[in-house]
């Protein structure tokens, strides 16, 4: 019996089988987190209707931190979660591969050659598949940290871009899993278990030396300094990278001066359409024709007509690069001959892209008395007034029974609604 | 407190004009429709909020085939809220539910041709319009 202290005495290596501490709580607490939140995002972008895009973006952005925590955790961690100790060569890799399809691969503390390339695939495609989204979002919805930032045309491209790269993600997670299942049985390990408390069982004969702990000084240095350097270039560059050419800040279309003879005139029967949902011909066409306005009589005193006329061709479609004025800016040449009159202006709701968009709501829906038809854009898209028809702000409403609107039914109901619906315009700049 | 009675008299002498101002403007419009009527007619008795109320329901001939009554958009009563064809809620009618209605004679003048028009296909005569803003008025 050795009287030595414990902490003193050498001890002899162990070679009996044993179970061993790889996973640290954070790297376990970041995997199952991002588990979690693509399934969340992946859900909330594909499965669930298109209102949950905020609830996708959400989740974007946790996977943000979280990849962001693991790759600062990558340079500071234990030494099992640092990149630098399963930085593998391909040629490791398919060593490994050839290795475990005989069923005796070798024995890795860490990720295994095959486990560390998906590793680098999977944060890989998920930071592709984030800057995609964030562009997306920021020029199609004009949503996030790029919001109007970004044009249309590349936003769409992004957003094209994002879905197939998340089919991509899908297939990943598939071969991760399965490559999990194989690794599993091949080392009789159950990884996944390890990868919930952290322990491997080492087989016996197999000596491993104790990893090294989480660098956690160096690790506060590091922050403090990566902290002071982003703020100070953030306080002095911000434009550097909003001023580039991909990245034009678009004039927002809820800040448009209103004209109150718009307001008064036309916003009495309907909706006040935003401007830039029409192209300014069309526009012409329907204040050269208030007369026979749609079936109603809707001329006016001539000082308002002119000024109403002027402000909606300044403002018109061809003026935006919003996702509604991009939809509805090209009125179709075949649309041209199937008028009834030259004076018959199309109504929005008629623009071919306008059907396509709203073709999967039946006839029955716009029927309902509580909507109104298909020219009552705010029955559904409680920002129609500011011509952005965000995704987070269109659903169709649940019936109500009355078949007329009761007095309170005729302002919009709650407060964030009416922010939605009516926010303060800025002055013309 | 002791004043509690004296600011009371206070506000009510402060509402009452502006209230008195919305019915004054709208005896006003009343009053040009009766001399009008007047005009038209020698035997012109006063306008009857009964007659009023039957041009608000009836279903007329000779206007648009969408809108046959003033109800089709403005609802059963003055007191409800209605919609117009391009789905847009309007407030009621009722003057009692919407004071600063019929307050400005060209808005209403504005509104009695288009809506005749459409409703009827004609003017409405000068005793049509009385009835009708009796009719509200009093809702």
């Amino acid at each position: 019996m050795n009287h030595m202290p414990p902490a003193l005495a050498p001890r002899p290596p162990e070679t009996g089988e044993r179970r061993v501490k790889v996973w640290d709580l954070p790297t376990r607490i970041f995997h199952w987190g991002l588990v979690a939140s693509v399934g969340l995002a992946y859900a909330s972008g594909e499965v669930l209707p298109k209102s949950w895009i905020g609830a996708h973006a959400f989740f974007g952005y946790v996977i943000v931190g979280l990849i962001a925590f693991r790759l600062f955790w990558g340079v500071f961690g234990p030494e099992p979660s640092r990149f630098k100790s399963f930085l593998y060569s391909p040629r490791a890799a398919l060593d490994y591969a050839r290795r475990m399809l005989t069923l005796r691969p070798p024995f890795h503390l860490g990720h295994n050659p095959l486990g560390a390339l998906m590793v680098f695939a999977l944060l890989a495609t998920l930071g592709v598949l984030i800057a995609s989204g964030i562009v997306a979002l920021g020029g199609t919805e004009r949503l996030g940290p790029l919001a109007g930032q970004v044009s249309f045309a590349f936003a769409k491209a992004a957003e094209h871009f994002h879905e197939g790269v998340a089919g991509a993600l899908g297939v990943l997670v598939g071969l991760h899993v399965a490559g999990v299942l194989l690794s599993s049985l091949a080392e009789r390990q159950n990884l996944i278990r390890a990868m919930i408390d952290g322990c491997k069982r080492v087989p016996a004969g197999v000596r491993v030396a104790r990893p090294e702990p989480a660098r956690l000084a160096a690790a506060a240095l590091a922050l403090a300094v990566f902290g002071a350097i982003a703020a100070a270039l953030y306080a002095v560059t911000p434009n550097v990278v909003m001023g580039a050419p991909l990245f034009r800040a678009s004039s927002d279309p809820a800040r448009l001066t209103r004209l109150a003879a718009y307001e008064r005139e036309c916003g009495d029967c309907h909706v006040v359409y935003h401007p830039s949902l029409l192209p300014a011909g069309q526009w012409n066409a329907v204040m050269g024709n208030l007369t026979d306005h749609y079936g109603e009589d809707a001329t006016m005193a001539a000082e308002d007509h002119a000024a109403i006329a002027a402000y909606l061709s300044a403002h018109a479609a061809e003026t935006w690069d919003t996702k509604a004025a991009n939809a509805f800016r090209i009125a179709a040449p075949s649309l041209e001959k199937s008028r009834a009159s030259p004076g018959d202006a199309l109504p929005i709701s008629g623009a071919p892209r306008w059907k396509r968009i709203h073709r999967k709501i039946d006839a029955a829906t716009f029927a309902r008395t509580d909507i109104g038809g298909r020219s009552n854009c705010a029955a559904c898209h409680a920002d129609a007034r500011t011509g952005l028809f965000r995704l987070r702000d269109s659903a169709i409403p649940d019936k109500r029974d009355s078949a007329i609107p009761n007095k309170r039914d005729s302002a919009i109901p709650d407060k964030r609604a009416r922010a939605i619906a009516d926010p303060k315009p800025q002055p013309a700049s | 407190m002791k004043n509690h009675p004296c600011f009371v008299v206070l506000a009510v002498a402060l509402v009452l004009p502006a209230a008195a101002w919305a019915g004054a403007a709208q005896d006003g419009i009343l009053a040009e429709t009766a001399a009008a009527a007047r005009a038209a007619d020698p035997a012109f008795a006063g306008f009857s909020a009964e007659r009023g109320r039957a041009f608000w329901s009836a279903r007329h001939p000779g206007g648009k085939d969408q809108t046959p009554s003033c109800a089709t958009c403005h609802g059963a009563t003055p007191r409800a809220a209605g919609r117009t064809r391009a789905g847009k809620p309007i407030e009621p009618m009722a003057a009692s539910l919407s004071p600063e209605r019929f307050t400005d004679p060209a808005k209403v003048a504005k509104w009695f041709q288009r809506n005749c028009e459409g409703v009827l296909g004609r003017a409405c005569t000068a005793r049509e319009q009385g009835d009708f803003l009796a009719y509200v008025l009093g809702q």
